[in-house]
């Protein structure tokens, strides 16, 4: 069913579940409820298309580490990304789908070790293991449509796509595998099922505003809804599932200050901390002394056994990281033009539809970047682009600022963090694999690094961490179970409840959080309208 | 995405390198960049000598015996090898 909140008549709504946000997490928990005898509303702040003055909801001030990242938002958001100002709302997009509606596609799960409290990595652990997400993992995928991952994922690719063998025992780096959902953008991809939905209710153009706890002030009572046009209404139910995202979240658990002078969740002081990104940088170039075909794994490409295009990434092992005490880390081979033209010559011969499909991405790449006479070097060379992890920081945050906008809610300060170990991390991992190939004498690698440099660095506009999973309150915003320390009925979905971020673009994790959640609360009996 | 930013000698010389894969790597490199500098392109970087190769060797060294060679990650012997043909000579040409 499908509503126009500036159509909504009533002073106040009521429903069993109240989901804040049609993104990635919202919409996801909202199917699972689909067709059950819960009476779910599904709040979207935008429309089924963005619009320039609900985007602007998501204007405020930003300031750290951000570069300039052309090659990430581009034109997918009105005015592109000019200045680091612009972070807040260009990074994200407010309307049905979420951000995933400006998605590349990226899945890959988290690592082991992404869980594990590290010594050398403060703040690091989370309160449920890799193991206990693997069933949730496997769900996620098939709900973007791409393979699970399993273990022996380089065996699934199909020949000549074979993996960079490097050596050492054990080994500093390994490849994985990224694989590309084709569920993009995601909002279209879901629209129609839930609008047909008997029992889901979206709400279009209403902005959740303020969250508003009863006077016991343990239990959400209501949340404020306004429309850019000045009708408000109140939403009650059982229970609440904040899916904002990793900005939003803890910007509208700051400004319902009212019963809660810290604001809701935030008596400790947490809610918005711990701000992390996934640093996107390049960090040197590489010369492989090797036929190029071996370096088709690590191109995008269309795999007919999965159904999906696929992508190899050289990542430093757990190993590594525990002997050298540094975070995770990946890395990409970015080719340079003229060496794909050569490894799409030489396999001009085959007719297979994985080969036609390498040969167009090739010629494609090449007339993008032409470059006569490159294609003379017959080897394999080209850039590393780095994608990492950044430690946890309480000072790496969100905040509120002065500024209000057009609903009266105070627009964000974000202020992102870059500490000593996320750049010396950076370092480490690439000199390593500059070893590693010198060493098995496959090729050479260029540092672009200084050590401890302090460089700006592209982002992947992943908002993560704000309101942090911990059995700890005085640790973490949410519990395991991504309920709000303190509020019985408060849940949060999404990447702002992750502790730490591994390298993984975050979408595969959140839709596995997303429906354990949703697991938990299907459980739930029994179900009451408002708060009962 | 270039290569052949600042420091394009030095990656003709990682080429050779790479091509050699065998430890008569000096002469190879010998052979190797009487060959390229008569192409017009890529240049190599003026000024390396031998002197400032071994400074750089010297002043960089990294670990594990490995140096960090205007950026490139080499072993010693490797980097050695360089010093020892910038030595024969006289100083890098420049090609561009």
């Amino acid at each position: 069913m499908l509503v126009d909140a500036r159509k909504i008549e009533q002073s106040t709504v009521s429903t069993h579940l109240c989901i804040i946000g049609a993104g990635a997490a919202g919409i996801t928990i909202a199917r699972q409820f689909n067709h059950s005898p819960v009476d779910v509303l599904l709040l979207e702040s935008g429309g089924f298309e963005p619009d320039l003055a609900t985007q602007d909801l998501y204007r405020g001030r930003a300031f750290g580490h951000f570069r300039s990242g052309e090659h990430i938002i581009g034109t997918a958001f009105p005015g592109g990304l000019t200045d680091r100002m612009d972070y807040p709302q260009a990074s994200r997009s407010r309307y049905f789908g979420g951000s995933l509606n400006v998605w590349g596609g990226y899945c890959r799960p988290l690592d082991a070790i992404d869980f594990e409290a590290r010594e050398w990595v403060p703040n690091s652990g989370w309160p449920i293991s890799a193991a206990s997400l693997a069933a949730f993992y496997s769900r996620a995928a098939a709900e973007l449509h791409i393979a699970a991952f399993q273990e022996q994922e380089l065996e699934r690719e199909p020949e000549p796509r074979r993996e960079l063998a490097l050596p050492g025992s054990p080994p500093s780096f390994a490849t994985k595998m990224f694989y590309f959902s084709p569920a993009t953008p995601f909002g279209s991809w879901r629209r129609n099922e839930l609008v047909r939905s008997p029992n889901i209710r979206i709400v279009l153009g209403g902005n959740c505003t303020e969250l508003l706890v009863d006077e016991t002030g343990r239990r959400l009572r209501e949340i404020q809804v306004r429309c850019l046009d000045g009708r408000s209404f109140l939403v009650r139910a059982a229970v609440f599932i904040l899916a904002a995202g990793g900005i939003e979240t803890p910007r509208l658990l700051l400004a319902s200050n009212r019963g809660c002078p810290r604001g809701v969740g935030n008596d400790r002081d947490l809610v918005g901390r711990y701000f992390m990104e996934h640093p996107h940088l390049p960090v040197g170039e590489y010369l492989l002394w090797a036929d190029p075909l071996d370096l088709t794994l690590y191109t995008q490409l269309h795999n007919p056994v999965l159904g999906h295009a696929t992508s190899g990434v050289l990542c430093s092992s757990a190993d590594f990281q525990r002997e050298r005490q540094t975070l995770n880390y990946s890395v990409e081979l970015v080719l340079v033009p003229g060496t794909v033209a050569a490894m799409a010559a030489a396999r001009a011969a085959r007719t297979d539809a994985f080969s036609q499909s390498y040969i167009r991405a090739a010629h494609e790449f090449d007339a993008a970047f032409p470059q006569p006479g490159r294609d003379r070097v017959a080897r394999a060379h080209g850039q590393l682009f780095a994608r990492t992890e950044q430690a946890p920081d309480p000072e790496s945050r969100v905040k509120l600022g002065t500024e209000r906008d057009a609903l009266g809610v105070p627009r964000i300060e974000l202020h992102w963090r870059m500490g000593a170990l996320d750049h010396r991390s950076i370092y480490e991992s690439t000199l390593e694999l500059g070893r590693v190939l010198c060493r098995c004498h496959r090729g050479r690698v260029r540092l672009r690094l200084q050590r401890e440099q302090a460089e700006e660095v592209e982002f992947g506009a992943h908002h993560i961490g704000t309101t942090r999973m911990s059995d700890d309150p005085g640790r973490g915003v949410v519990d395991a179970d991504c309920r709000v320390h303190g509020i019985d009925n408060l849940y949060v979905a999404g990447s702002s409840v992750f502790p730490t971020a591994g390298w993984a673009n975050p979408t595969l994790t959140i839709l596995a959080l997303a429906l354990r959640l949703a697991d938990r609360l299907k459980a739930r009996q029994p179900w009451t309208a408002g708060g009962g | 995405m270039s290569t052949d930013r600042g420091g394009g000698g030095m990656w003709i010389f990682l080429t050779t390198m790479l091509q050699a894969e065998a430890r008569s790597v000096g002469q190879a490199c010998l052979t190797r960049l009487t060959w390229q500098s008569a192409e017009p392109s890529p240049r190599l970087t003026a000024g390396l000598d031998a002197a400032s190769l071994e400074a750089l060797i010297r002043d960089d060294r990294d670990e594990d015996a490995f140096v960090i060679l205007d950026g490139w990650i080499v072993s010693r012997t490797e980097a050695e090898c360089w010093a020892m043909v910038a030595r024969e000579l006289g100083s890098m040409p420049d090609a561009g």
